[in-house]
């Protein structure tokens, strides 16, 4: 019986352990369940993100390609090894080649052979970072064979992995490589037309001044006659139209060298005050002909000697007083000189010319600066002129440094101002003599050889001559002229240019290979223009004379040139070798009166410098910045061996520019270079000559 | 305490000494749970030494005596359930070793809520083995038949000698050292 109870008990506990344990597994299983089923609500959210990321980059992927693929600049990707991994539809057209043509394939594979090597340096420059993706143009061959000129930037990635590759985006530009070359010839050819128009002008010029000078000439000699009242009276006025007539023609052949920017600043050392006082004397009396009043006020100035170039000033000031008195019927003019400042170096002085006379519309005070431009059509009815005089004094004050400007009030009067600066000048120990005390001085055993073959220009210097009593002798061309150096012994030669049979050039260059002692052969030139006196001092010759010329010019070469009392002082003093032009002060320190040693300096300079600069130019055409820079910093040099100390300042400049992205100062200073080395090469070439012609000279 | 202690301990109690005697020691042990255990159920721990000391006085054997034997019975139980623990290592040191660093590792991460004791074990120079017994529930000769059986399992003889470290037999040093 109690077994039966343990028995039951125990089936009893068995149960309700069994019960507990089902108990404990249902809730286990019921854990287990939610678990899953927020492991499984778990997974799908993942993969539903990374079914969102996946379609996010794909349409990031979709995006960008869409971009590449439609863009009209070229992208394409390299390896490291410069061969195309990846290149857009654009890219493909402009190489003309296939995309699995050029996939796999080496850039350079498809590069001109020109090119090839300067392509590597690119790459290497940039795969090693010297560089960062700078702009670089060169040609490749399509496959129909034809250039394409390709403009890239290129820049150098650097995967996580430490290994690199290129990126590009480049742009076809065959059509603007086109478009420059059109340009450039279209560039030389109207350089060519300006050439021809300037040889015209120049001809022109020769052949109008010729007949003048004689014209001129005569009526000069023509005076000294004995006139009656009458005669004398058309003798003036013959001299007055042919001197207006002159004028003329100086100022369309001035207008037409400053806008073929030929003007030249012919510095000289002078007294500025005595150039105005003379001025307003010849003013003065015009001006108080016509009932005017006529002042000048000029201030105090403790040297009054200036460098500078006397004629253009001299210009400037003529024509601006002239229209004053001109355009004034009441009243007075004002010519005022006011010194700004004045330090150890320069001196800076205004000038003004004031009148009451018509004045200047508002409306025309541009206008007037412009050459055959008068305020009205009325204006040149009632007074004549050629509407240039204005247009040449602005264009002048512009060459000498200034700024011509204008205060008027219509019907009230005009005042004209400009302001420049001046170097000192030598101040001059003696004063110019007349003609006359040179006549005297010149004795008897100067012998002049004059060659020319017009006979009114014989006529009136041989008159001149023998009035001053030179012995001379005349031939009509460069073949009697050569004759008569053969067989005579004269201190001086006259050299006309154009002659028939043969002209100044070659007879001059047949003198000095006859190799006698060293004779001054002058140059008589209609021409004003430099590349005439370039052509002279080539063919030998030692200096010029204008045409047409005064006595008083023709008396001053003579003595120049025969008289050793009267010789410039620039035979003994050496420092007056340098054209003054050039840093003359720098010169002189440099070569210290070696005259050999900066003879080979200068011809060292001219042999050098078109290389160098071609050099230069190719450097900035191809935007090679390094190289630009080296050669810069290299010609630096040669310029202030040659006293052209203001290009190697352009030079620092552009050295500096080249180290910033400011493409445009860059070409602002190369520019400045390049202009002022085509520009100051004439005077290198005919300051070489002179130098050349001295140490032949001294030995 | 986990369920399995309760189970194998009444099994152990059933084979040694009949059904009766577990329906006995239950019935003296006022049991909160009225003996009613499952392997994979959690129990008070003074419900094991209710019913130990109600087995010591039902038998007349010492409750120490008892415990030990309860451990040799468990060696067998867990041979027969883990026998992975076992077939790991071929010597019996390197078994005692792996119990504090490498059994009762595993066994927390099944049962996270266990309360298992540290065998901190060390091999002395001349090649004995201290292991230190560290545990609030006090039963050091539970743990003396576990180690006897698994030195028997690795065919091995030693002495093993036991050293209360705190009085309350909370903390026990066993020496245990190789014979021949």
């Amino acid at each position: 019986m109690e077994n039966l109870d343990i028995l039951k008990r125990k089936l009893e506990r068995e149960r309700l352990a069994r019960k507990q344990a089902e108990q404990i597994l249902e809730s286990k299983a019921l854990e287990l369940f939610e678990v899953n089923a927020s492991l499984q609500k778990l997974n799908v959210s993942l993969e539903d993100q990374i079914d969102q990321r996946t379609k996010a980059l794909q349409e990031s992927e979709s995006k960008y390609r869409n971009v590449i693929n439609n863009a009209s600049d070229i992208i394409y990707t390299t390896d490291s090894n410069g061969c195309f991994t990846f290149i857009n539809p654009v890219g493909i057209k402009s190489f003309g080649f296939s995309e699995e043509e050029i996939i796999g394939k080496q850039f350079a594979h498809f590069v001109l052979e020109s090119h090839q090597k300067q392509l590597l340096e690119y790459y290497i420059n940039l795969r090693d970072q010297n560089k960062k993706n700078d702009y670089y143009e060169f040609p490749i061959r399509s496959k129909d064979g034809e250039t394409h000129w390709i403009g890239q930037n290129v820049n150098r990635v650097e995967k996580p992995d430490g290994s690199i590759y290129f990126n590009a985006v480049a742009r076809d530009i065959t059509l603007r490589k086109i478009t420059e070359r059109q340009l450039e010839e279209a560039k030389e050819k109207a350089i060519r037309a300006q050439q021809a128009e300037q040889q015209f002008l120049a001809n022109m010029s020769h052949e109008i001044r010729t007949p003048l000078n004689a014209i001129i000439g005569m009526s000069h000699l023509l005076k000294d006659t004995e006139l009656d009242a009458k005669q004398s009276e058309y003798i003036d006025i013959l001299a007055d139209s042919a001197s207006l007539l002159k004028g003329l023609v100086s100022d369309i052949l001035d207008i037409s060298k400053i806008d073929a920017g030929k003007a030249e600043i012919n510095e000289e050392s002078f007294d500025l005050i005595q150039l105005i006082n003379k001025l307003s004397k010849t003013f003065a009396n015009r001006a108080n002909e016509k009932g005017l009043i006529f002042e000048t006020h000029i201030d105090p100035i403790q040297n009054t000697f200036v460098l500078s170039d006397k004629q253009w000033l001299n210009q400037i000031l003529i024509n601006l007083i002239g229209n004053a008195v001109k355009f004034t019927s009441s009243g007075k003019i004002d010519v005022v000189v006011e010194k700004i400042k004045e330090d150890e170096k320069t001196k800076t002085v205004s000038f003004t010319v004031k009148d009451t006379g018509v004045g200047i519309k508002e409306e025309d005070k541009e206008t007037i600066f412009y050459a055959f431009k008068q305020a009205t059509t009325e204006t040149r009815r009632k007074y004549g002129g050629t509407g240039l005089g204005l247009s040449i004094a602005s264009k002048l004050v512009s060459l000498l440094g200034g700024t011509l400007e204008l205060d008027s009030i219509e019907g009230k009067g005009s005042q004209f101002y400009f302001t420049l600066q001046f170097k000192h000048g030598r101040i001059e120990e003696k004063n110019a003599e007349s003609i006359q005390e040179i006549g005297q001085k010149m004795t008897n055993s100067l012998s002049v050889l004059v060659v020319e073959d017009n006979l009114m220009n014989q006529k009136y210097i041989l008159t001149l001559l023998d009035k001053w009593g030179i012995q001379h002798n005349i031939a009509n061309n460069g073949l009697e002229a050569v004759e008569a150096f053969n067989n005579g012994n004269y201190d001086l030669i006259f050299m006309d240019l154009s002659m028939p049979i043969m002209d100044g050039y070659e007879a001059t260059s047949k003198i000095r290979s006859l190799n006698k002692k060293q004779i001054p052969i002058i140059a008589l030139t209609a021409s004003t223009f430099l590349s005439k006196k370039q052509l002279a001092l080539e063919s030998g010759m030692t200096d010029f004379l204008a045409k047409p010329f005064t006595p008083e010019d023709l008396a001053r070469k003579i003595k120049k040139h025969s008289l050793p009392q009267y010789k410039d002082d620039s035979v003994q003093n050496s420092e007056l070798h340098f054209d003054t032009r050039l840093d003359v002060d720098s010169l002189n320190e440099l070569y210290n009166g070696d005259h050999k040693h900066a003879l080979d300096m200068f011809k060292t300079y001219l042999s050098l410098v078109d290389d160098e600069l071609h050099m230069l130019t190719q450097a900035i055409s191809k935007n090679n910045k390094a190289s630009a820079k080296k050669q810069a910093h290299k010609i630096k040099p040669i310029f202030t061996m040659v006293g052209l100390n203001q290009i190697t300042e352009h030079c620092e400049d552009l050295e500096r520019a080249l180290d910033t992205e400011n493409n445009e100062m860059i070409q602002k200073f190369f520019l400045l270079i390049k202009d002022a080395v085509i520009h100051t090469k004439p005077i290198i070439d005919s300051n070489t000559k002179e130098i050349e012609l001295y140490l032949n000279k001294t030995i | 305490m986990k369920g399995i202690v309760f189970t194998e301990f009444l099994d152990m109690v059933e084979k040694k000494f009949g059904y009766e005697v577990v329906d006995q020691i239950i019935e003296d042990s006022d049991l909160e749970s009225k003996g009613i255990y499952t392997a994979v159920g959690t129990y008070p721990h003074s419900e094991v030494v209710n019913l130990l000391m109600n087995l010591s006085d039902r038998v007349k054997l010492d409750p120490t005596l008892l415990l030990k034997e309860f451990g040799k019975y468990l060696f067998d139980t867990f041979l027969a359930s883990y026998p992975q623990f076992f077939n790991s290592v071929d010597n019996a040191f390197a078994f005692l070793h792996s119990i504090d660093r490498h059994i009762h590792v595993e066994v927390l991460k099944l049962y996270p809520d266990a309360t298992l004791p540290k065998f901190e074990s060390e091999e002395t120079e001349d090649g004995t083995m201290i292991m230190t017994y560290k545990s609030p529930r006090k039963m050091a000769a539970l743990a003396e038949g576990l180690i006897e059986k698994s030195i028997q399992y690795y065919k091995e003889e030693c002495t093993i000698q036991s050293e209360n470290q705190v009085e309350d037999g909370s903390e026990v040093k066993f020496t245990i050292k190789r014979i021949g």
